[in-house]
């Protein structure tokens, strides 16, 4: 009976070895379209991944012979490859505004490279929009904090809105930036004014927030989101879904959120595309200007 | 040595087993009638009883590890039930610490199916990275894995930290860590027995997947006082115990001791402005009467820490455990046995960060109060019957608040009930069958579970035993947890939506005896987990979502086999422990391949081949020498094999270039494999009578071998993608304690 154990104790230690796989992406188009609701149809870029072990730019990687068309409504927009940038395709039938609370579907074929069309849908936020701001201006770190009343765009398909606040500072000087602001300026020598320029939130639901009956909601801007003193402007973005997912996504691999994943566990994005990588999304979105003061 | 045997009703014998140097219960000492294979093991309360004896005077065997085996002559008339309560002393070989006797293997504790046990002692000698620790002792076991240097964390045949239910003294600890995971909460003064089922644990335990680790504090000195000093590296203990007119009393305080270099390296980046740690252990007995011991024990311990990294950026978090235990014993005859207990545990993690004067916290506790009874019952010398009953709230309110407004609230109260009934059947001297059923309530989403467990056990002589055993598992509740730092864990149970989790644990196993001081354990297991559910990290936020959304859910399995060879004897003894083992897990919203196809991924924890082999050589008397190799398959990661950038997302998220990875899905690929050598020496000594001393010089790595932690990706403005070894302990890592007793 011992020798037993014995042998059976060497053969699972032969039978056992460490594996290392590899597999290869074959899946290599990208594509990015993010509609703005309101606004006209932005142009798509379309390219390949980037290998990791060798330099690349997107001029690089820009796929040149894709059939890009954008359908809403039961009627197609065709966005055509750009003559100077390659990689870029953009509308020029007509003048769409792209349509708050509308479907877009998208589908590409890339000759060559893929053998189906790969296909995406979003459905835009309905209108995003500010009532109203409780000041125009205000001291910093003070308890008086900007307050927006706000009609939150919520997509066909969610639930709740997701948000994100976005600064963009206009007054980008060393003399203007918040303490927390110098304090990682003068810490990290590879930091720059304009990586400061435009900070973004997190993603923020709707339930977060103060509901009103009347369906609005109140939002409270944190000074968390103010990098200068002096002018800036403030953007109230509803994203859908597939915005939400991809940020998210993106807030994962750079290890944010409560994430149950260990180090160096890095999951892929959330596919926004069938059959490619990349983005196709929407977010409605409306701004105001708020001035910063320095405390006295 | 049986005597002339009447056919007549049988008499029985019961009573409680005591070490004799200090009156501590002894808990799973051997109890046997000598020629007629009757016998018994102690319970948690040191109690045992044996039925079925023949009339007639036999020669009654005691025995424990470590201790002189005691022998008692007893003449049974029928039907008579005989009280016999017995001290146990501490072998003298060992007290020598110079050979412990052989024989006494002969007759060691049961060895059950899928149970582990690592005594305190070991774990006080063996070297260790600053402190000696429970869990980092018990990651040296078979089927038990580590996740890295830097977290003590059981991850046990295949589960994750959460799946193993962790209680002191009946009382569940719901993070048993300090300095974020470096160490276990539990001291080793204070301990005076650690059991691990790593799988197949019996009825009277429930509420998790994967195992069960049982750990009583001492009861403290019922013969005379004790006090013991430790002052290390890390952190200083102080220890005391001692007897009073109705009982015992023990109590247990450590504390960090790192102010002091704190303060000489304030100013340098990432060294935290303040950090302490402290645990807090007591216990009381009162021998009420011959038949009733009551006793009552606590525990409190924190972590503190604040660190600021730049101007207006402070960071702040306190986290810690506080239980409170009462237990009433009551020996109502030498057939039944009963046991109430009170526990009480509350855990509580509060991080608080200030950004720019926008201050985030989250307050996340966990109360749980809870009565239990529970029975042992010996009807007659073929049957024990256990059962209980634990009915208990348990309160795990998380709540987030942003800008000191609160956003986000979980549910907070639960009412749960269990009830549970097992029957040892002997129906010959060679076999055992163990059949129990644990049914359980749970208010949240008013679940109903039924978990029906056997085991079966055949003596095939009286050195091997074959095992084997299947059970159902449900747990209710899933731990939220970062493996890098537990200061921010917390809980979230099953509830409206969302269905508790189980799973099926089928294990067979030996165990024999290859030698008078040799042993060998092997032990195959299979598992499955199904309905896993845990916190979805692709959800975008917690607020305004119905419960079910906060998850996202799964399955997987785990199977392995495992092998312990062990000599706990002589001048040299210790034990190789071998596990070859596989894990994985399918949550289809967590893991896409590169075409976004939903597949399987094995967690970080799983390791193909784990190999640990322990040593320890005692010299002399005065001298020790201990060392413990490990090696073990690389973790599993995840390689990115390409990238993409998407530029239009600027008034989004801020970015102007959000760059991806992409990889063929999480964790395929293999870090390099993992191995470490510790060796330390311990030197005994007297200062006069007044004390024993102990000094303890250890190196942790003594190889400087660098295992690789996680890779760290950076990505270059160009696109090139460089990637870090981030080290395991690197170096060797000296340690250096010294111990007081007196």
């Amino acid at each position: 009976m011992h020798r037993c154990i014995l042998v059976v104790t060497f053969v699972l230690a032969a039978v056992g070895c460490d594996s290392a796989d590899f597999s290869v992406l074959d899946n290599k188009v990208v594509v990015e379209l993010t509609l703005v609701a309101n606004e006209p149809v932005p142009p798509a870029r379309v390219s390949e991944l980037a290998p990791t072990d060798q330099p690349s730019n997107f001029t690089d990687l820009a796929i040149t012979n894709a059939q890009v068309i954008l359908r809403t409504g039961g009627k197609d927009l065709l966005l055509e490859p750009s003559a100077e940038q390659p990689g870029i395709y953009e509308y020029r039938a007509g003048d769409h505004i792209v349509q708050p609370g509308g479907r877009y579907d998208i589908r590409i074929t890339v000759p060559g490279v893929t053998t189906s069309s790969i296909t995406g849908t979003t459905n835009v936020p309905r209108s995003v929009e500010i009532l109203s701001a409780s000041r125009q201006s205000g001291e910093y770190l003070s308890d008086e904090q900007l307050m927006l009343k706000v009609n939150p765009g919520r997509g066909v398909d969610q639930s709740q809105s997701s948000f994100t606040l976005v600064t963009e500072a206009f007054d980008v000087r060393v003399e203007s930036a918040v303490p927390t602001v110098s304090g990682f300026l003068e810490n990290d020598e590879e930091l720059t004014l304009e990586d400061f320029r435009i900070s973004g939130s997190p993603i923020i639901l709707e339930g977060n927030f103060v509901k009103f009956p009347d369906g609005t909601i109140e939002l409270i801007y944190p000074w968390i989101g103010v990098s200068f003193y002096g002018p800036n402007i403030i953007y109230v973005n509803a994203l859908d879904a597939n915005l939400a997912g991809f940020i998210r996504s993106a807030e994962l691999q750079q290890g944010g959120g409560d994430g149950t994943f260990g180090p160096g566990v890095i999951p892929n994005a959330t596919q926004t595309l069938s059959g490619a990588h990349g983005l196709f999304g929407s977010v409605a979105r409306d701004s105001v200007r708020f001035t910063v003061l320095p405390p006295e | 040595m049986a005597a002339s045997a009447r056919s007549q009703d049988p008499a029985a014998l019961d009573g409680f087993i005591t070490d004799a140097s200090n009156g501590e219960t002894l808990i799973s000492a051997n109890v046997l009638v000598e020629g007629t294979l009757r016998g018994g093991t102690s319970n948690l309360s040191g109690y045992y009883a044996v039925s079925g004896i023949e009339p007639g005077t036999y020669t009654i065997r005691f025995s424990y590890i470590g201790f002189d085996t005691v022998t008692r002559e007893v003449t049974f008339s029928a039907g008579e039930s005989v009280r016999l309560d017995v001290e146990l002393l501490v072998s003298k070989e060992l007290l020598d610490a110079i050979e412990v006797s052989a024989d006494r293997i002969t007759e060691e504790e049961i060895r059950s199916i899928g149970v582990s046990q690592i005594s305190v002692a070991t774990i006080q000698q063996l070297p260790q990275v600053f402190e000696p620790d429970v869990f980092r002792s018990l990651q040296l076991l078979p089927g038990v894995a580590q996740s890295s240097d830097y977290s003590s964390g059981l991850y046990i045949r295949g589960g994750d930290p959460g799946q193993t239910l962790i209680l002191l003294d009946r009382t569940k600890i719901y993070n048993p860590s300090h300095v974020f995971g470096f160490f276990s909460t539990f001291n080793t003064d204070a301990i005076k027995d650690v059991r691990l089922y790593k799988g197949g644990f019996p009825a009277i335990y429930g509420g998790v997947l994967g195992s069960v680790l049982d750990v009583q504090n001492k009861d403290g000195n019922r013969r005379e006082r004790h006090g013991k000093l430790s002052v290390g590296l890390l952190a200083s203990r102080a220890f005391a115990e001692g007897p009073y007119s109705r009982g015992s009393w023990m109590v247990a305080f450590r504390r960090s001791t790192l102010e002091p270099l704190l303060a000489a390296l304030q100013g340098i980046d990432a060294v935290p402005r303040a950090f302490y740690f402290y645990d807090f252990n007591g216990k009381v007995n009162v021998d009420a009467s011959p038949n009733d011991k009551l006793s009552f024990s606590f525990y409190a311990g924190s972590d503190y820490l604040r660190s600021a990294f730049t101007e207006g950026v402070e960071i702040k978090l306190l986290y810690g455990n506080r239980t409170a235990t009462g237990s009433w014993t009551h020996l109502w005859s030498n057939q039944f046995f009963t046991n109430a207990t009170f526990t009480s545990s509350w855990y509580e993690s509060m991080p608080r960060a200030t950004f720019s004067g926008t201050n985030f916290k989250q307050v996340n506790r966990v109360v749980e109060t809870s009565l239990r009874a529970d029975f042992e019952y010996y009807p007659s010398s073929k049957h024990e019957v256990v059962g209980g009953l634990w009915a208990g709230i348990f309160n795990a309110p998380l709540t987030n608040f942003f800008d000191d407004r609160e956003v986000f609230r979980t549910r907070n109260r639960v009412e749960h009930a269990s009830f549970y009934l097992q029957d040892i059947y002997h129906p010959t001297p060679s076999w055992s069958i163990i059949a129990g059923l644990r049914a359980t309530y749970y208010g949240y989403g008013s679940h109903f579970t039924v978990a029906p467990r056997l085991s079966l056990e055949r003596q095939l002589d009286s050195n091997t035993r074959l095992q084997a055993s299947a059970g159902r598992y449900f747990q209710f509740l899933t731990l939220i947890s970062n493996e890098v730092f537990s200061g921010f864990d917390f809980w979230l149970t099953s509830g409206e939506g969302v269905d508790p989790a189980y799973g099926d644990q089928f294990i067979i196993g030996i165990k024999t005896n290859l030698s008078a001081d040799i042993t060998l354990d092997a032990e195959l297991y299979h598992r499955t987990m199904r309905q896993l559910f845990v916190l979805d990290p692709f959800s975008t936020g917690l607020a305004g979502l119905d419960y079910p959304e906060l998850f996202a859910f799964g399955e997987g399995t785990a199977q392995g086999a495992e092998i312990q060879l062990s000599r706990q004897s002589g001048r040299v003894n210790g034990f190789i422990a071998y596990t070859l083992a596989y894990t994985d897990r399918f949550f289809p919203d967590l893991n896409q391949d590169a075409f976004g196809a939903p597949q399987n991924f094995v967690p970080r924890n799983d390791r193909l081949h784990d190999l640990n082999l322990v040593a320890q050589w005692r010299i002399s008397r005065r001298w020790e020498l201990g060392a413990v190799f490990t090696y073990a398959t690389g973790q599993a990661y995840t390689r990115p094999e390409a990238s993409y950038s998407v530029y239009g997302t600027e008034l989004v998220n801020g970015f102007d270039d959000t760059r991806l990875l992409v990889s063929p899905g999480l964790n395929q690929s293999r870090l390099p494999a993992y191995h470490r050598l510790d060796v330390g020496v311990t030197w005994n000594g007297s200062i006069r009578s007044f004390a024993d001393f102990e000094l303890q010089m250890q190196v942790i790595n003594v190889y400087a071998r660098e295992n690789t932690w996680f890779i760290f990706n950076d990505i270059g403005d160009d696109g090139t993608l460089s990637r870090s070894m981030i080290p395991q302990i690197p170096i060797p890592l000296p340690n250096l304690s010294f111990t007081l007793n007196f």
